[in-house]
């Protein structure tokens, strides 16, 4: 029972704070708002506030317990002093009997459902495997420190700094339950804006479809924050709508924040930047009404939330927007390649055998696209019926906007942020007809329950299935639990157990990293580990090891410097080198501490061209285009007649020309016409390989039987050099001996 | 073609330019010595197409490359080998035998001999392409000094056109991991 007292003591801790220093904010801006408004934008506008001051505590070392206990208690006591739990301002007008009790009826048997399985114990994947594992190591860290090797860390986190808060007191599902508190606060807001501009009953109809939708009801109950943006989304909506009637200038400012916000919780809801921007631009290009000091009031409250993002991967990524964009910035972080293949993934799910399947798989189905909204909504089109009122083409050109990002994520939970603007401008019709709307309502209440979910969903859809009450009161201790419904935990568990403190272990698939203090390097997840798993598998796939050697042989020559340029276009190559050895006479040159190594694209791995080892290669990470290039300075003129290029087979299209700088400095070309030959496998490579991995730190693998590779692994174990610690659920951890 | 906003690129360099990220590198740490004029061109594995190839035949291995691959050995053949290192391997050996042979000698035994040690003995009942491939023990093997592979068939094929003895086709053969 004490853990469950920490749990909710975190949540409520992290949430009261938000709340009240919404509240200053609020009060302090003197704002024109309901009585049941203020609570719900004081969540939204405190939340922005303590993810600032969290982000501000972990930059500056102090993301600490005690620092945040103390600092919550302080804000509290400052709010109540200043008497902030006092509701203000008018009482919105009341939602007629029939459809408050149509929308609460159904809705308080989810919200027990929901409560109690945000408090029990968190195994979501995204949620244990990144937005708490940093959340995790920020704490053991008590802040930030650069991190080049998971991309998740390089997305914008301002949800996770409220969750840093929450755990650090009442852990996991601390921050699944503040997950939760924006859960319960959507359908809130959406009522209170139903009742502010008179589509009480479409409210509470969207409000209910909303909040009930299976995918909203999990995601919202773990540590994912995808119901948090749609909050804070709907809120930006909400209050700008407000700023149309009002014309309030501290408004804007306070829209500013919030549309910065956005962007700060997850970078997909840029959007909703772009919309608060249009909308006031929009309104008062209309009304011919200066726009500079309010775009400027709007723009410049908006940095305050993006730019510390910004500047941190700034500062530590080379990229303001890593991991995307890296082709205008380039970094030696994340790999073109994998960018272009995350993107593509994101848009193809893999399972997926059409787009036209989006439609079923996202309502009814479950599995493939990760979650369902409920088959209430394959009655979206009757959302299109609310363009007749101007409210309702609001509704859905917001939810439009808000659901561009989808063509990029076709995910299920990628469609939460728009939903609530589909849900009401389904409603606005609806409402006319209490039997239809009563029906659909209670029908999607019994098809969203899990018993009656479960009889025609996918087996494996992504969905609550219980009330596990007894966990969440931690009647079950969260290690049993976990065990048992949870196979990625015991995999942690031994990482956990069965490696040393500052262990740095490399895997394939992501691990709940929330319940390891280890270091977990995953292969996709940087270009740091990207190299690594090149590495290990230039010793079991056959086409990767250096078996190719294409030599340019010219008469013999005074250069100041070598340049291998690769002119061929396309895909799916890339260009890669094992080794470039340069010969006078039968004597190969040997490597000189002044010699300047350069490559385009990715310079920064230049040196594996130039190592001598078999296991590693200089690797473009890019499809071919014409002008990469290796190229050697050498400090002074050096005679050379022959260079030999020792090279994978993956690599069918190259085409080289090798060129040599005189000593005038003019360029000259000396061949592009190279003799090929194989050369045997080399020995040694599993050994070589494994010898590379500990020059960089790894001391641990963790290879899943489903791993390309595994069983190589398991027969040959000696000859890598490596010890099987242990085995959970499929995944074998070995020690680099 | 189409043309690029020069904001980005502008801003990207604005951006990019403020990060200390060289793009120019000495040569590392060097994992193994320089490859230097090999005193013996003798390796661990060769295909017969290789052009070192030849070094690695001590007796039965015929010196025409057929069909840019292959190569005919006699009934006896022997090859030899540079190890560097002696544990974990296997030898492997790719090689056919043709069908049109089996009909004069019937079904064939060959014996693979690693530095005199018999290292099996498989019988072939038909014609076709086959890898062979089988652990050696490192006690058989040594570094820095040849390693001899003897390849022995029990019954030899007499070429009708001209009465040569043969064995059978060998595409590659060495030792591998």
């Amino acid at each position: 029972m004490p853990q469950a007292f920490y749990i909710l003591f975190g949540a409520s801790l992290t949430v009261a704070v938000a709340l009240a220093l919404g509240m200053l904010l609020l009060r302090a801006l003197d704002l024109d708002l309901r009585r049941q408004e203020e609570p719900l934008v004081a969540l939204a506008a405190g939340a922005a506030c303590l993810s600032q001051l969290v982000f501000l505590a972990a930059t500056l070392g102090l993301a600490r317990k005690g620092v945040f206990q103390t600092f919550g208690l302080a804000v509290l006591a400052a709010a109540l002093a200043r008497g902030l739990h006092r509701p203000q301002g008018e009482t919105l007008p009341a939602l007629p009997r029939f459809w408050k009790r149509l929308f609460l009826v159904p809705a308080a048997p989810f919200a027990l459902l929901y409560l109690f399985n945000a408090m029990a114990p968190e195994m979501s994947p995204d949620g244990s495997a990144y937005h708490l594992g940093l959340v995790a190591r920020y704490l053991r860290h008590h802040g930030f420190e650069p991190l080049t090797t998971n991309m998740y860390a390089n997305l914008s986190q301002g949800i996770e700094m409220l969750y840093l808060f929450a755990f650090s007191i009442g852990r996991h599902s601390a921050a699944a339950l503040v997950h939760f508190a924006f859960l319960a606060a959507l359908p809130l807001a959406m009522l209170a804006y139903g009742r502010r501009f008179g589509l009480g009953p479409a409210a509470a109809l969207g409000a209910l479809f909303v909040f009930l939708s299976p995918v909203v009801g999990q995601d919202g109950t773990t540590a994912y924050i995808d119901v948090a943006v749609a909050y804070l989304l709907f809120v930006l909506f909400y209050l700008v709508q407000i700023w149309d009637r009002q014309r309030n200038t501290r408004l804007v400012a306070l829209i500013g924040l919030l549309a910065g916000y956005c962007y700060a919780a997850k970078y997909t809801a840029f959007v909703g930047l772009v919309y608060a921007a249009g909308f006031v631009a929009w309104r008062l290009r209309r009304e011919r009404q200066p726009l500079l000091r309010p775009l400027l009031a709007l723009g410049l409250c908006a940095a305050v939330p993006i730019i510390p993002w910004i500047a941190r991967n700034w500062i530590w990524l080379a990229n303001p927007f890593s991991p995307f964009f890296n082709r205008w910035f380039p970094n030696p972080y994340i790999h073109l390649s994998f960018e272009q293949e995350y993107l593509h993934h994101m848009r193809n799910y893999i399972g997926l055998r059409s787009h036209w399947e989006i439609a079923l798989e996202v309502t009814v189905r479950g599995t493939v696209l990760c979650g369902l909204l409920g088959p209430l909504f394959l009655f979206a089109p009757l959302g299109l019926a609310a363009l007749r009122e101007a409210t309702g083409r609001r509704l859905l050109a917001a939810g439009l906007l808000f659901g561009l990002p989808y063509a990029g994520n076709i995910g299920t939970r990628f469609l939460i942020p728009p939903l609530p603007f589909l849900a009401l401008a389904m409603g606005l019709p609806l409402a006319r007809r209490r039997v239809l709307a009563a029906a659909l309502a209670l029908g999607h209440a019994a098809a969203s329950w899990p018993d009656l979910l479960g009889l025609y969903c996918d087996r494996n859809a992504w969905r609550l299935v219980k009330i596990p009450v007894r966990q969440a009161l931690r009647l079950e201790p969260e290690e049993s639990w976990l065990t048992r419904k949870s196979p990625p935990y015991p995999i942690a568990r031994l990482l956990e157990d069965a490696t040393p403190p500052g262990s740095r272990i490399l895997t394939f698939n992501q691990v709940p990293e929330a319940y390891t203090t280890r270091e977990v390097l995953v292969v996709y997840q940087a270009a740091f580990n990207a190299v690594l798993g090149d590495i290990l598998w230039s010793a079991i796939i056959p086409e990767y090891p250096p078996q190719r050697q294409l030599t340019f042989r010219f008469p013999p020559a005074s250069l100041t410097a070598l340049r291998l340029v690769q002119t061929n276009r396309g895909g799916p190559d890339h260009w890669s080198v094992g080794e470039l050895r340069i010969f006078q006479g039968e004597r190969e040159l040997a490597r000189r501490p002044l010699w300047r190594l350069r490559a385009r694209p990715n310079p920064w791995d230049v040196q594996l061209a130039f190592d001598n080892s078999p296991a590693t290669r200089w690797r473009s990470w890019q499809i071919l285009y014409p002008g990469m290039f290796l190229e050697v300075h050498f400090p002074r003129p050096q005679r050379v007649d022959r260079v030999a290029v020792e090279c994978s087979r993956d690599q069918y299209r190259i085409r080289l020309r090798l060129e040599g700088r005189l000593p005038s400095g003019q360029w000259r070309p000396l061949g592009d016409a190279p003799e090929e030959a194989e050369l045997p496998p080399p020995l040694g490579l599993r050994r070589a390989a494994v010898h590379e991995l500990k020059r960089r730190g790894v001391s641990h693998l963790l290879v899943w039987d489903e791993d390309f590779g595994a069983e190589d692994f398991r027969k040959n174990a000696v000859v890598w050099g490596v010890t099987m610690l242990g085995e959970r659920n499929g995944a074998r951890l070995y020690r680099l001996d | 073609m189409a043309r690029r906003s020069p904001i980005l690129p502008a801003l990207s360099l604005l951006l990019a330019g403020c990060t200390g990220i060289p793009d120019t590198y000495a040569p590392p740490v060097q994992r193994r010595p320089l490859t230097a004029p090999e005193p013996s061109p003798l390796t661990h594995f060769i295909a017969m197409k290789d052009a070192a190839a030849e070094a690695h035949f001590l007796s039965g291995v015929s010196r025409h490359l057929e069909g840019g691959a292959w190569r005919w050995l006699e009934p006896r053949a022997e090859l030899m080998f540079r190890l560097e290192s002696v544990a974990h391997l296997r030898f492997v050996m790719e090689f056919a035998i043709p069908e049109i042979t089996f009909a004069q000698r019937g079904p064939a035994v060959i014996s693979i001999s690693v530095n005199g040690h018999l290292l099996e003995r498989v019988r072939y009942g038909k014609g076709g392409e086959y890898r062979f491939e089988k652990a050696v023990p490192a006690a058989w093997l040594r570094t820095h000094l040849n390693n001899y592979v003897t390849l022995e068939i029990d019954k030899p094929w007499v070429a009708p056109q001209d009465g040569a003895r043969l064995g059978f086709i060998l595409k590659s053969a060495g030792f591998l991991e």
